[in-house]
C-alpha cells in the first residue's frame, strides 16, 4: 500500500479532488494507493514522514526539508487529460521506485 | 451545473475598473459586507490569503488565447453564506498561478467563492473547473456587456 499526503491551502477543499483524483487514477492502473487530505499549514515533518509520496496543490515552501518524494499535483484540478495525465505517469514512476 | 445555478445570484454579479488585487477585493469585499454575506475581517483574509496561495488559473492549456480567471477564497470563518460572486475586470489584473505560484497570469475573470461551511462536501472547485474548461462557455462570457446577460448565461436562462 502507497500512502499519499494531498495538500492544498484552506477553503474549498482543493486537496480532496487530488487524493480522489489520484487514488481513482492509480487504482486504475493497478496500484494500492490510499490517500489524505490536508491543508498546508497544519503539514510538520513528522507528517510527513508517515507517508512515502507528497502531493501538493504546488511547490511549498517549508522550513523544513521534505524527506519523501514530491509531486506537484495542482494540474489535475483541471480535470482535461492533457494536464493531468503527466502528473498521474510521475506519480505511477515514483511508485515503481518505492518498490513497494 | 445544477449545483452552480443555485451559487450565482443576480446581486453577486459585478463589473469592475480596478487595476490592482488590493482594490478589487476591497471594493468587492465592502460591497459583500454590506449584503451581510461576509464578514468585516473578509478583506484582509482574501488579500493575505490570494499573497500567500494564490488563485490564478492559466486557461492557455484549455485553448489559445482564451483569457485567464482566478478564483479567489479565504477561510470559511470570514464567510456568511454559500455563493459564487462573478466579477468582470475591465482591465486585467495580474494574479499569480495556483499551480505554478512563482508564474504571473493577467485575468479577466474572477469567479470568487464565498464558503461558510466547513464540511461542505459540494464541490465548487470542480463545478467551476468544469464550467471553465469548456472553451465555448468562456468564448461566450467574452460576448456579454451585461451583468444581466452574464446571470442569464451562468445561470442557464
Amino acid at each position: 500500500m502507497i500512502k499519499i499526503l494531498a495538500a492544498c491551502g484552506a477553503g474549498i477543499n482543493s486537496s480532496h479532488q487530488i487524493k480522489n483524483g489520484l487514488e481513482e487514477e492509480m487504482k486504475k492502473r493497478g496500484y494500492k494507493v490510499q490517500a489524505d487530505a490536508v491543508v498546508i499549514k497544519d503539514i510538520t515533518k513528522e507528517m510527513v514522514e508517515e507517508y512515502d509520496i507528497f502531493a501538493p496543490i504546488s511547490k511549498p515552501k517549508f522550513s523544513f526539508e521534505i524527506p519523501i518524494p514530491v509531486v506537484e499535483a495542482g494540474p489535475i484540478l483541471y480535470r482535461i487529460p492533457a494536464m493531468s495525465a503527466p502528473v498521474f505517469d510521475e506519480i505511477e514512476s515514483v511508485i515503481k521506485k518505492l518498490q513497494k | 451545473m445544477a449545483v452552480m445555478e443555485k451559487l450565482y445570484q443576480k446581486d453577486l454579479i459585478f463589473s469592475s475598473n480596478a487595476t490592482t488585487q488590493q482594490e478589487v477585493f476591497t471594493e468587492i469585499s465592502s460591497m459583500l459586507l454590506e449584503k451581510g454575506i461576509v464578514k468585516e475581517s473578509f478583506k484582509d483574509a482574501i488579500i493575505e490569503r490570494e499573497s500567500n496561495y494564490p488563485t490564478g488559473l492559466d486557461l492557455s492549456p484549455v485553448a489559445e488565447g482564451l483569457p485567464n480567471v482566478a478564483i479567489p477564497h479565504t477561510d470559511t470563518e470570514h464567510c456568511d453564506a454559500k455563493a459564487v460572486v462573478f466579477i468582470k475586470l475591465t482591465n486585467p489584473i495580474p494574479f499569480n498561478n495556483m499551480i505554478a505560484p512563482d508564474n504571473e497570469l493577467n485575468v479577466n475573470y474572477l469567479f470568487m467563492i464565498i464558503n461558510n461551511e466547513k464540511t461542505n462536501q459540494t464541490n465548487v472547485l470542480s463545478e467551476l473547473m468544469a464550467f471553465m474548461t469548456d472553451v465555448d462557455n468562456i468564448k461566450t462570457l467574452e460576448t456579454l456587456e451585461t451583468n444581466e446577460d452574464i446571470y442569464n448565461f451562468l445561470t442557464n436562462k
